[in-house]
């Protein structure tokens, strides 16, 4: 693992893997549920040509046609079986996949937004994982996933919201740091001085081991190379 | 990675009621008083997502084989308003109940809207077959579920002559209207390509013919004396 920039700046150690804890409540109703999350170095940059090229390469393989049969995919039809089972309708809050999918046909292409969000973009679009990612310097403990508690807010100060008692919630062991199966708010998300990040990735039932360590890796070596 | 099978579930320790795995473990439980309605519903709540799981996954496979063929698909007004970004959260017997509901309901509709489609495929091949006995019959492909804009019409050849002389064909239109300018006072322009003048859901194609509109006076005269030479008949 070598540190990004050609100067002679130490490598800084990669975390392994590891799994984040699921509170017993949710645990009961979904045993298959897992939290993944590896600590990894990370810098807010601009995205590597290489990278925008690759990025090209998938929305030409996003075609109207993979539009309409995606959600019959394995990984994306688990990600919605679980929307529903959590009250949500995947037409209206479409599972990320589906979501990128969408943007892009709406786009007409992935519009590079930097490091790391296009490295966990890359990671969505070859697995069909969702890959997320949080400044290592707002975590304290490991991540885990609960549902929120009376009067709990997500994020700092005024820019705070206000969670719903007994929404699911991404944690750490102090308060918490993203709705689940969405993007962290901005107070907790990358920027340009995060030095180390938390990507964590929701394993949903149904979705293979394979594919969660698949996106993983693959964001993980899109920001060690990049 | 430790894999999911290798996984143990730990509190955090922030969390309401979060404990020391070992020490929770040691602690002697007593069966609660309802622990078996508990039970119960935990498994009940378990078939119910299973459930859930298996139409959703048919549910999606119906939709996207009937998008790929040309189907209407589902419209802006299926979306149940009140659903519109739902927050997560572990659902009880009854919320699980009536998304399993919801789903039959959808599947249902699904099929509905299939059998109407094989319907109006026979009607067309019988309009084919005997256009005098479906005078007036009028389908679209949106109604057979094929891609583009057709519209299949019985009506007389050459028409008045047609009409009089009983011969009935089925004419099928050209296609798609080509986008043209309408005046911005015409009543079916007003709102734009998106309204639905015509009761019809928004982002469907118009099938009707392009072009001006037709003068207000024609169209009754017409039928005025259609009917008057009918009756005559």
């Amino acid at each position: 693992m070598t540190s990004r920039g050609d100067s002679g700046e130490e490598p800084e150690p990669e975390g392994a893997p590891a799994l984040g804890w699921i509170a017993a409540d949710v645990e009961d109703e979904f045993p298959e549920l897992a939290l993944v999350t590896v600590d990894v170095p990370c810098r807010a940059v601009r995205t590597a040509p290489w990278v925008v090229h690759r990025l090209t390469q998938l929305a030409n393989r996003m075609t109207g046609a993979y539009a309409l049969r995606v959600r019959t995919l394995p990984v994306p039809a688990a990600h919605r079986a679980f929307h529903r089972q959590l009250g949500l309708d995947p037409d209206v809050d479409r599972p990320p996949l589906e979501e990128a999918v969408f943007r892009r046909l709406w786009t007409g292409g992935f519009v590079p937004a930097g490091m790391p969000a296009d490295a966990l973009l890359i990671a969505l679009l070859e697995t069909g994982v969702g890959v997320w990612a949080v400044d290592a310097a707002h975590v304290e403990g490991e991540l885990g996933v609960r549902t929120s508690t009376a009067g709990e807010t997500l994020g700092v100060g005024r820019a705070a919201t206000a969670l719903g008692e007994g929404e699911l919630i991404v944690a750490d062991a102090s308060r918490p740091l993203a709705r689940l199966l969405v993007p962290p708010p901005a107070t907790f998300a990358v920027t340009p001085d995060t030095r180390r990040a938390v990507l964590y990735v929701l394993q949903v039932p149904g979705v293979p081991a394979m594919a969660v360590q698949e996106a993983l890796n693959t964001a993980r070596d899109l920001l060690r190379i990049a | 990675m430790r894999t999911t099978d290798e996984r143990q579930s730990t509190q955090s320790p922030a969390h309401p009621g979060a404990a020391d795995p070992l020490a929770r473990a040691l602690t002697p439980t007593a069966p609660a008083p309802g622990s078996g309605l508990d039970r119960d519903e935990r498994q009940a709540r378990q078939a119910l997502r299973r459930q859930i799981a298996r139409l959703e996954l048919r549910l999606a496979e119906a939709v996207a084989l009937d998008l790929s063929r040309g189907a209407r698909g589902r419209t802006v007004s299926d979306v149940v308003e009140p659903e519109r970004h739902a927050l997560p959260r572990l659902l009880g017997l009854g919320a699980l109940e009536r998304r399993r509901d919801e789903l039959v309901a959808r599947l249902a509709e699904v099929d509905g809207r299939r059998e109407r489609e094989r319907e109006n495929r026979e009607l067309l091949a019988a309009m084919y077959r005997d256009p005098q006995a479906h005078r007036g019959v009028r389908l679209e492909t949106a109604d057979l579920a094929e891609r583009g804009c057709r519209v299949y019409e019985v009506r007389p050849r050459f028409g008045l002559i047609g009409l009089l002389g009983g011969w009935w064909r089925v004419k099928v239109s050209s296609g798609c209207p080509l986008p043209r300018r309408r005046p911005a006072a015409h009543p079916d322009f007003a709102g734009g390509e998106a309204r639905a003048t015509d009761g019809r859901p928004r982002g469907r194609p118009s099938c009707v013919r392009g072009g001006a509109p037709r003068s207000p006076g024609r169209r009754p005269a017409l039928c005025g004396a259609v009917a008057l030479i009918v009756l005559l008949h």
